[in-house]
């Protein structure tokens, strides 16, 4: 801003200030401690309404007893002192939302933490909103895709579903995450859904890695990140999530798509854990509050997909839960899996074995399924989870026998061929109509005869081709969305041609080469 | 933490003394109490609790006035007849007139009465200009 303009701004604001005398209730802090005020008078206060100390900082009322009022702080509590005065505003909390925050690092009270300035034009939005009635909402029927072959064949998310992607530490939750943000990027703007970000109780570095990954490739352009770290109070941490739905809510409202990642659940329920201890709630089981499911459904309830007349807007939300040693019928992780509408579950084994993303097909699930996938996806991964799961059982039997009949030995050898084609790096998000062509090579016999740790190069390459001398194929698929009998002659012709190329430079399984 | 509040301490208190036929005794086996129990450094907290719970049960309220500098005793006059007028289902003998100086209020007056504060002094409204132009 202009010196000019500022000058002109402060004036403005000077000459229009108009201090109203009004009366305000007040109480007294009477004890301080873990980010937990107690507070003598404030009579008249509601639940859920926010306060403000003499410093200038805020809280909310979470606890109306009959001597005193338990606040929780919003920030750090080492400058409040018994006595100080409390004074009810009057509000309930709200929160920055709109297209101001894209591009943008907050914290859960969505002040920016980015270092680039205040929000512009930003609207605000209570924190706290009923989830939409039955009546406003629509069925998902509108693929969101993630990138990654694995999930969008056989446990494919549609805009407006809640999946929970569930597993153990350091099994790519996250890279499930990062993958689903970047492949938005290759949607159209008009259709492309924002993405918000709520880290709930993570390492720093750990989200600016993320922030940096999402920088580099542009994806921050559409993407809200919502931050509260594990050095933050339980405050921020418990207010996170509902921060991030409301902004996500914003978009959702006005007809557009989002799509919001809550990094991890399970810190969010351990930071009300401690608040409601501190607010001396009866603990219950795991000494959690008596409503931590509530915690959780309100929160996962505002993800929705709007009626046509409210605009078919859409709210898609992939909560994370972190297990430990694998166990998914904890306390926390069965809540949230009876709340949501499937899940995507991650086995340590798997991902030590080099299955990446690591995702155990026969305990994941998307309650959605098909209805939120095109035709033509829909009829190349038909089968893709049975026959994987007849695989497994299957890989379990031959280690014991050794002679097996041929069609066993087929389905093995299908078997070993399609895991290795769901295999997927990071940060490389493929689209549909790729993984339509991939996914149909792999079903339709087409890699059999090719060695199984070249089936990756074989992938890599037939992409290439594809995406090079046969584009019109891909093109074809993301116009039509059908396997029609051309585009499926087109399909069969591109991996016979580039399988020509493949087995001329690299040989076929059976050692032996084709000869011109 | 107190296990129990400091109301609830004052209301059991005055209740004792209002029923025992030697009130002083009364208060001195409460010190004694207050002592042993581990609650001697809440004594401050009971005794201002006690001593609005006492002014509560005599129907009385406290009005905390606070001024930048002291008021003359027309100025005195001119206030209460404000808040009696304001405070009409009270009876005018039944509010009891705090009167504070403040020198950090820089001018106006602050009025607290039943949990709730009129602040109109000029600290108050320099601190909302603050946040105006913040």
């Amino acid at each position: 801003m202009s010196q000019n303009l500022l000058v002109e701004e402060l004036q403005k604001k000077i000459e229009g200030y108009g201090a109203e005398i009004k009366k305000e209730k007040v109480g007294h802090i009477v004890s301080v401690g873990d980010g937990i005020v107690r507070a003598v008078g404030l009579a008249d206060v509601m639940v859920s309404e926010m306060v403000q100390f003499a410093n200038g900082k805020f809280g909310v009322a979470l606890n109306l007893e009959e001597d005193s009022v338990g606040i929780m702080v919003l920030g750090y509590d080492h400058d409040l002192h018994e006595g100080d005065e409390v004074k009810s505003t009057g509000k309930l909390l709200q929160v920055p939302v709109g297209k101001a925050l894209l591009g943008r690092v907050v914290n859960a009270l969505g002040e920016p933490i980015d270092g680039k300035g205040a929000l512009k034009g930003a609207e605000m939005r209570f924190i706290e909103q009923e989830a939409r009635g039955v009546i406003e909402r629509q069925s998902v029927n509108e693929p969101l895709y993630t990138g990654l072959k694995a999930i969008d064949a056989m446990i494919p998310v549609g805009r407006g579903q809640r999946e929970l992607i569930i597993g153990d530490r350091q099994t790519g939750k996250t890279a499930i995450v990062a993958d689903t943000i970047l492949r938005q990027l290759t949607i159209p703007v008009e259709n492309r859904p924002y993405c918000i970000y709520v880290a709930v109780g993570q390492k720093q570095s750990r989200v600016a890695r993320l922030v940096h990954e999402l920088e580099k490739r542009g994806a921050m352009e559409y993407t809200i990140v919502v931050n509260a770290t594990a050095s933050d109070p339980a405050a921020l941490l418990f207010l996170a999530p509902y921060a991030g739905v409301t902004m996500g809510e914003y978009f959702r409202d006005k007809g557009e798509d989002a799509v919001i990642f809550y990094d991890d659940l399970t810190k969010h329920a351990w930071a009300y854990r401690q608040i409601s201890a501190l607010l001396r709630r009866p603990p219950g089981r795991e000494a959690y509050p008596g409503d931590i499911f509530y915690l959780h459904s309100r929160l996962l309830e505002r993800s929705s997909k709007l009626s046509e007349e409210l605009g078919g807007g859409s709210l898609t939300a992939f909560p994370i839960v972190e297990t430990q040693a694998g166990d998914i019928s904890g306390y926390i992780p069965t809540n949230i899996i009876s709340i949501t509408d499937g899940q995507i579950y991650l086995e340590p084994n798997l991902f030590n074995k080099g299955v990446r993303p690591a995702i155990n097909v026969g305990l994941s699930v998307s309650r959605v399924g098909s209805a939120a996938q095109i035709k033509a996806m829909k009829k190349v991964a038909g089968t893709l989870r049975l026959d994987l799961a007849q695989f497994r059982e299957l890989e379990a039997f031959a280690q014991f026998g050794s002679e097996l009949d041929k069609k066993t030995q087929e389905k093995l050898n299908r078997g070993q061929r399609v895991t290795e084609v769901l295999k997927q790096v990071q940060y490389d998000p493929m689209g549909a109509e790729e993984q339509v062509l991939v996914i149909y090579a792999a079903t339709k016999g087409y890699i059999d005869d090719i060695e199984v740790k070249k089936v990756g190069l074989f992938e890599k390459g037939l992409r290439e081709y594809a995406t090079g001398q046969a584009r019109k194929v891909l093109d074809a698929i993301a116009t039509k969305k059908v396997l029609d009998e051309e585009i499926e002659k087109d399909i069969i012709d591109t991996i016979e041609a580039y399988k020509k190329l493949f087995i001329k430079e690299h040989g076929s399984s059976t050692g032996t080469t084709t000869k011109n | 933490m107190l296990a129990t509040s400091p109301r609830k301490i004052a209301q059991a208190l005055l209740g004792a003394i209002e029923n025992s036929s030697q009130p002083d005794r009364t208060m001195t086996s409460f010190a004694q109490w207050l002592y042993q129990s581990g609650l001697w450094d809440k004594r401050h907290r009971i005794i201002s609790a006690f001593a609005d719970e006492e002014m509560n049960s005599q129907g009385l309220h406290k009005i905390r006035v606070t001024t930048a500098r002291k008021l003359s005793e027309d100025e005195q006059e001119a206030i209460m007849k404000v808040v009696r007028a304001e405070q009409q289902n009270v009876d005018p003998k039944h509010l009891l007139f705090d009167w504070n100086v403040d020198e950090a209020l820089l001018g106006g007056i602050k009025i607290a009465f039943d949990g709730a504060v009129i602040d109109a002094t000029l600290q108050h409204r320099l601190s909302i200009l603050e946040t105006t132009i913040r």
